[in-house]
């Protein structure tokens, strides 16, 4: 009993959050090396990214943890649990739930850059959840730094005191001893009681083929075993423990892991929608009372319908997509039709930055080229005669004449907003149709905005337009609430005479005419010239609102060829064939991918 | 006997054009060492049993090298190879640096065809493209030729040059058309990633259109002068097309001498090394000057002898293709004739598969058919 009280004393669970590329990763890297758990010879720069993909774009998707030894300056032996965080904004749950594994945080800032969006939306998440910050300036080494600036702007902006603040520079490993020791003295050791019932926070989860899924867990309390059957509180799943242990950062097999702890659990489940980033874990015998505080459903912000190009691989690509949801929850996707591209899929993601993601694993690992379109949201039809219905695709939206009202999904939209943004946050939401409901300030530097809007606004990318007008500081979250009448209509757009049921929208009327425009514009600029004139048109029924015309190609061929310019134009004209051969052909014009997604970028003017 | 095409290669100039995509140096200091490996490498090519069909010194600028120094280079090539007699032997001249005393040099050592750069009659618009020449000097050097006795003269023209409108288009047209040369070259003005241009001026978008109307302006006036139009970009008087660009064209053999010079034999393509020092180097070392060598696959070989030769007006001949390839063509390329001809893109006369005057302009749509 008291060795592991002496343990629990003994164990620090941090977090390092910063802006991207300020350090994070190698500040990892060199704690790792310092602390002995890889040795140097072994250390593959920034250990924790582990997906090529992540690698190839410098940010760290999945979140992981480690544990390090480290003997301190006082002559004892702690253990670190580092855990690492996404550092993108569309995943703020996710770093929310590892902030909940933890008990400080190291917030990295870059002594030449300064305080930066991600630094200030992350140190507000770690404020939040109430962690022991320890400032940290990193990247000293360079010449343009300037720390007592920093200082000061971590101490006006983020609130808290940096006189103590860390200098240090992870790419020599100059300080970085001293932060360790910080750690040690400032960080409080994890509290709980081993004696009580499980509780274990899961803050992530990945599908291994071989094993099933495993949790990264933080235990709150008890301790847990393998072969003890749990149950998971959120999703009601239960199962059998097939193996626990620690990240170092290979996997290292224990007896069990007790209070205090971040380790991983192999739970013995097949599916990985069974555990939820920040469901608690709790033992099925003697299961606890309450579950831990702050789990949510993760809401998909974007949405869009994945198409395959050639609609020949649509098995292909359901087998993908399930596959790809294995390793990724918050990827949701159901299927869908359209009459121009055939059958598809309507997916949800948290944002822009995950579609993306998604779309180029979908890509790569599996082969697929892809179509991506405009997503629709749910419409409640009511018919003149009585009759009512769901519409999912507007394109199916029955003639006027039929119809007597058209009910919208709403949502009930908070957005934290910092101080010098409520202006424009408040003229965003009036732009997309929202109807003000309420704000308060938090702190002297953030406001909570309340709007109910249209969740067919959201969709039109407000996520981004929040984030980009924001500087990314603010954040937002939303609600379903009870359907609104509005005052809405198809909004067709034809090709060449023919209707395109792919780019129809459902928009209000009294944006019609200028969103037809918008989009028609945009369109010309997107569709390449083809062998004939085409006509784009917005049309509203049979009324025909705006129009441009992408003229007849009139020059495509190379007009010098002598004998050293074959094999160059064999090769141009290959890839002018494999040019073609990703777009996709509706009735005789060759449409690019971006065409799809145009309107979802197209700025009311 | 094998009847192949000679180019030879001169890659210097006195001040390279921002447009110029060839390989070509402003350091002209090297040009009697280059000379001199240039005869090496053309005696290291030495054959029985080819005989040349044509010869073209391009460059660069060719008319740069001394009469004297070009004459020692035809006294190699006549004891290295059977001349055809009456093989058409062209050189370029770039209107700067030519005299009335060069083109009768040139005559003396067998050259019978004159290519100009001239490019526009327009100073203003010289003066855009860069070149170091002005009008007066173009008309000069084609007068000069005409003088010395040349009675197959060429003229590079360029269009589409920034600012041009089809009006002065329409007044270099009629200049050519007082001129009266048995030949013209019209190209757009293209410009591509590795020029001077192609690297800084991302600015310049050619109006599709303006430069559509131009092309149509020249295959309309073009012919009224006597220049029929032959290839997608050459016109010329009956029996004066350019031999030598006709072996591309039809997909024949040529040897390419000098530096960054390409040759087609047994279906192998060779490119010699851009460099020129390199080139020197090399060919000091007797090592061979190429750096590229592609064999090429039979469905290469099928496809370049289609996309090529359609270039031509006269078209394909299938009957040729086959015996070339053993390919049954239309069996090969059914669905893709069918939708060409049903879109009015190509004509087919018996065994001659040609391009309709349509398609021209937007040649490359009916080429992707045939890769």
């Amino acid at each position: 009993m008291l060795k592991s009280m002496i343990e629990q004393s003994k164990i620090r669970n941090f977090c390092i959050i910063a802006h991207i590329d300020h350090g994070k990763s190698t500040l990892a890297d060199r704690m790792l090396e310092l602390t002995n758990t890889i040795p140097k010879r072994q250390m593959v720069e920034q250990v924790l990214d582990s997906m090529e993909l992540e690698r190839e774009r410098g940010i760290t998707i999945k979140a992981q943890a480690v544990r390090m030894n480290f003997h301190s300056r006082d002559g004892k032996e702690y253990l670190l649990n580092l855990i690492d965080t996404p550092g993108h904004v569309d995943f703020s749950y996710e770093v929310s739930r590892s902030l909940a594994a933890c008990e400080g945080a190291l917030l990295v800032v870059d002594a030449v850059q300064g305080i930066e969006a991600q630094t200030i939306a992350n140190a507000y998440l770690a404020i939040d959840s109430g962690l022991h910050i320890i400032p940290v300036i990193n990247k000293i080494d360079l010449p343009g730094a300037r720390t007592d600036e920093v200082k000061r702007e971590i101490e006006e902006i983020i609130g808290i005191d940096a006189s103590d603040a860390l200098l240090v520079s992870a790419k020599t490993g100059e300080g970085v001893i001293s932060v360790i020791e910080k750690i040690v003295e400032e960080v409080p050791p994890p509290g709980g009681n081993e004696a009580e019932a499980l509780k274990a926070l899961v803050f992530d989860s990945i599908y291994d083929s071989y094993r099933g899924v495993i949790a990264f867990v933080r235990i709150f309390n008890g301790q847990i075993s393998s072969g003890i059957e749990i149950k998971m509180m959120a999703t009601k799943k239960s199962s059998k423990v097939e193996e626990v242990g620690i990240l170092t950062p290979q996997k290292h097999k224990l007896t069990s892991l007790n209070v205090g702890e971040v380790g991983y659990v192999v739970v013995g489940l097949k599916d990985i929608r069974d555990i939820k980033p920040g469901d608690t874990l709790t033992e099925l015998k003697n299961p606890a009372d309450k579950p831990l505080p702050g789990y949510r459903e993760v809401k998909p912000m974007v949405f869009a319908g994945l198409y395959p190009l050639d609609g020949g691989d649509y098995s292909d690509l359901r087998e993908s997509l399930e596959k790809l949801k294995l390793n990724d929850p918050s990827f949701m996707f159901e299927p869908e039709t359209s009459k121009a591209l055939g059958f598809g899929f309507r997916c949800g993601f948290l944002g822009l930055l995950h579609l993306d993601v998604i779309k180029e694993r979908l890509e790569r690992e599996y082969g697929q080229s892809l179509l991506i379109t405009t997503p629709s949201v749910r419409y409640r039809i009511e018919k003149i005669d009585e009759s009512s219905f769901d519409l999912s695709n507007p394109a199916d939206l029955p003639k006027v004449s039929e119809i007597s009202s058209i009910y919208e999904p709403y949502v009930r939209a908070t957005l934290i907003v910092p101080k010098e943004f409520i202006g424009s946050m408040m003229e965003l939401c009036d732009d997309r149709r929202g109807k003000f409901v309420s704000m308060d300030y938090l702190q002297q530097t953030r406001a909570q905005l309340i709007y109910d809007m249209p969740l067919a606004e959201i969709l039109m990318d407000f996520f981004g337009a929040v984030k980009s007008k924001t500087k990314g500081l603010a954040s937002f979250d939303y609600e379903p609430v009870p359907f609104k009448k509005g005052d809405l209509v198809k909004l067709d757009i034809l090709i060449s005479n023919e209707p395109v049921d792919a780019l129809s929208t459902i928009v209000p009327r009294d944006r019609a005419y200028l969103k037809g425009k918008n989009f028609v514009e945009r369109l010309k600029e997107i569709i390449p010239r083809q062998m004939f004139e085409v006509a784009i048109q917005a049309a509203i029924g049979s009324k025909i609102i705006a129009r441009e015309t992408v003229k007849a190609k009139r020059k495509d061929v190379i007009a010098k060829c002598y004998g050293g310019d074959i094999t160059r134009k064999r090769k141009l004209l290959e890839k002018q064939k494999a040019g073609k051969k990703k777009m996709k052909r509706l009735g005789r014009v060759d449409v690019p991918q971006e065409a799809f997604l145009a309107i979802l970028k197209v700025e009311e003017k | 006997m094998r009847q192949i095409a000679l180019y030879v290669h001169i890659p210097f100039c006195k001040s390279k054009c921002p447009y110029c995509d060839f390989v070509s140096y402003e350091e002209y200091g090297m040009m009697t060492g280059y000379v001199d490996a240039l005869k090496r490498e053309i005696a290291s090519h030495s054959e029985s049993d080819s005989e040349i069909k044509s010869i073209f010194f391009g460059g660069g600028t060719p008319n740069l090298v001394s009469p004297e120094l070009l004459e020692t280079v035809f006294k190699t090539i006549n004891s290295c190879f059977k001349v055809a007699p009456g093989a058409e032997i062209s050189i370029e001249i770039n209107p700067e640096f030519t005299d009335a005393e060069q083109f009768e040099h040139y005559l003396k050592m067998g050259i019978n065809r004159i290519s100009i750069g001239a490019q526009s009659f327009n100073d203003s618009f010289l003066k855009i493209l860069g070149r170091i020449h002005d009008a007066n000097q173009a008309i000069k050097a084609y007068e000069q030729a005409r003088l010395a006795g040349f009675y197959n003269i060429n003229m590079d023209l360029i269009y589409a040059i920034p600012e041009q409108t089809l009006c002065d288009w329409e007044s270099d047209l009629n200049i050519i058309g007082s001129l009266n040369p048995e030949h013209v070259s019209a190209y757009p003005l293209t410009i591509s990633k590795s020029c001077k241009w192609g690297k800084s001026r991302n600015s310049y978008k050619q109006d599709e259109d303006l430069t559509a109307d131009m092309y149509d302006l020249a295959c309309e006036y073009l012919p009224k002068m006597g220049l029929k139009q032959y290839e997608i970009s050459n016109f010329s008087k009956n029996a004066f097309e350019c031999k030598h660009n006709l072996v591309y064209w039809k997909r024949e053999e040529y040897l390419g001498v000098g530096v960054g010079a390409h040759s087609l034999i047994d279906n192998m393509r060779c490119e010699n090394t851009h460099s020129v020092p390199g080139y020197i180097e090399k060919i000091v070392k007797n090592q061979r000057t190429s750096t590229r060598k592609t064999m090429l696959s039979p469905e290469d070989i099928q496809s370049e002898i289609i996309f090529m030769n359609l270039r031509l007006n006269e078209g394909l001949n299938i009957n040729e293709y086959e015996e070339k390839t053993g390919d049954n063509f239309f069996k090969s390329y059914q669905t893709q004739i069918t939708s060409l001809l049903n879109d009015g893109m190509i004509n087919l006369k018996g065994k001659k598969l040609s391009l309709t005057n349509k398609a021209r302009p937007i040649a490359n749509e009916v080429f992707c058919n045939f890769i």
